[in-house]
């Protein structure tokens, strides 16, 4: 519309174009437009950092920072202490401000994603963002979805692990759950909301790999 | 339908998504969008129809076990969904919605041998080539357009078509 020779009648509705990809509005194929649209950006502000000010990490926190740092020096002693945080135009937000915005799958490296939610926020001096999470624990019970990969879909523990740091890059996706009993055990039900479908073409049997102190079961597969 | 319900209203998920209404299957709510639709299947029922269908405690339970090849049935035609939409596709993705389609279709004919297919039905099974064709669905479906339509006649213009 703002390209010469648009059509005056096309401009009038401009207002109506505005709606269609309004931020607010709860929708799929407006999330799709906005992901399309981030491509050609280069920076993503985060969303509340007005009027924050600077303050002391707190202790759980900086060992998490520490451990990311591998105990270098010259580790952050003070952060912004952010609610929430925009990343490809979409928000990310502490447990305890969205519990929706707070689920998310990080990428791992060789391994399936793992979901997470994020306790805190950080914003350091040097204006680099870091997210504090917790990673929901492998569950013990039999995951019926392994059965069915395409569906993005894994069972979890309710049980979380200790603090750890992850960059916003890491995150793949937000992702929906539900909690409930499963085998007398409580669960969490966790799909993918990503919306690029990775596929197995094959299984073999279960691998365990450990990962953050961590250890997952996964099928072996190739990524199509 | 009301653990579904329970479900929907349980979920967790982020405020981009969109929503499902809480109350499905009641008139109240009206026609669900295509959108609404496809977040139904491929978000809440996966996780809902496992929880409720997948364990057959008895296998002398002939409405367990019916319920488990509906699971089947209706499962396949999620992943066909999820496939079709993925924001990425090649070969291999193309020849697994068609197994899937083809699955969903064939579980179909044998739970309920009297269904009648519809046209839709027919054309699903031709989706995968024009994914091949065409590339991701998001390059070449019709939704902004639709959207765009219905915004533009709910404009209010006192009938005076052409003089906008």
């Amino acid at each position: 519309m703002l390209k010469d020779g648009c059509p005056q009648a096309i401009k009038n509705c401009s207002g109506h174009f505005s709606k269609l990809i309004d931020p607010q509005v709860c929708n799929t194929l407006l999330t799709d437009i906005a992901r399309f649209l981030s491509l050609d950006e280069e920076v993503d502000e985060p969303a509340d950092i007005t009027g924050k000010r600077m303050v002391a990490i707190a202790e759980g926190p900086y060992k998490a920072l520490q451990a990311y740092f591998n105990c270098r020096t010259g580790i952050p002693r003070e952060a912004k202490v952010l609610n929430c945080c925009t990343v490809n135009r979409l928000t990310f937000s502490t447990f305890t401000r969205h519990r929706g915005n707070s689920f998310i799958l990080v990428r791992c490296p060789s391994l399936s994603s793992i979901p997470a939610r994020i306790e805190s926020i950080l914003q350091v001096s040097n204006g680099e963002t870091y997210f504090v999470v917790r990673f929901f624990l492998k569950t013990m019970s039999e995951d019926p979805f392994e059965k069915y990969p395409v569906l993005q879909s894994s069972l979890w523990s309710q049980d979380l692990g200790q603090l750890v740091i992850i960059k916003p890059q890491d995150v793949e996706s937000h992702f929906a759950g539900l909690f409930f009993t499963w085998y007398g055990a409580g669960c969490l039900a966790v799909v993918s909301l990503s919306r690029v479908t990775t596929v197995f073409s094959y299984f073999e049997p279960t691998l365990t790999i450990s990962c953050r102190n961590i250890n997952y079961h996964f099928y072996c597969g190739i990524f199509l | 339908m009301a653990e579904l319900q329970s479900d929907i209203e349980n979920m967790i998920t982020p405020s981009w998504l969109t929503s499902v209404p809480t109350n499905l299957g009641e008139a109240k709510h009206g026609k669900l969008k295509a959108d609404q639709w496809r977040t139904l299947g491929t978000t809440y029922l996966p996780i809902s129809l496992i929880r409720m269908w997948y364990q057959v405690e008895d296998s002398t339970d002939q409405r367990s076990i019916q319920c488990r090849k509906l699971l089947e049935a209706t499962l396949s035609l999620i992943s066909a969904v999820v496939i079709a939409s993925s924001r990425t596709i090649s070969q291999e993705k193309t020849d697994l919605y068609l197994h899937h389609m083809q699955s969903y279709l064939k579980g179909l004919r044998k739970l309920f041998p009297r269904y009648r297919f519809l046209p839709n039905q027919h054309m699903a099974l031709h989706l995968a080539e024009y994914l091949q064709l065409y590339g991701p669905v998001h390059s070449w479906w019709t939704f902004p357009f639709e959207r765009l339509i219905g915004m533009l006649q709910r404009i209010p213009n006192n009938f005076q078509n052409g003089k906008l």
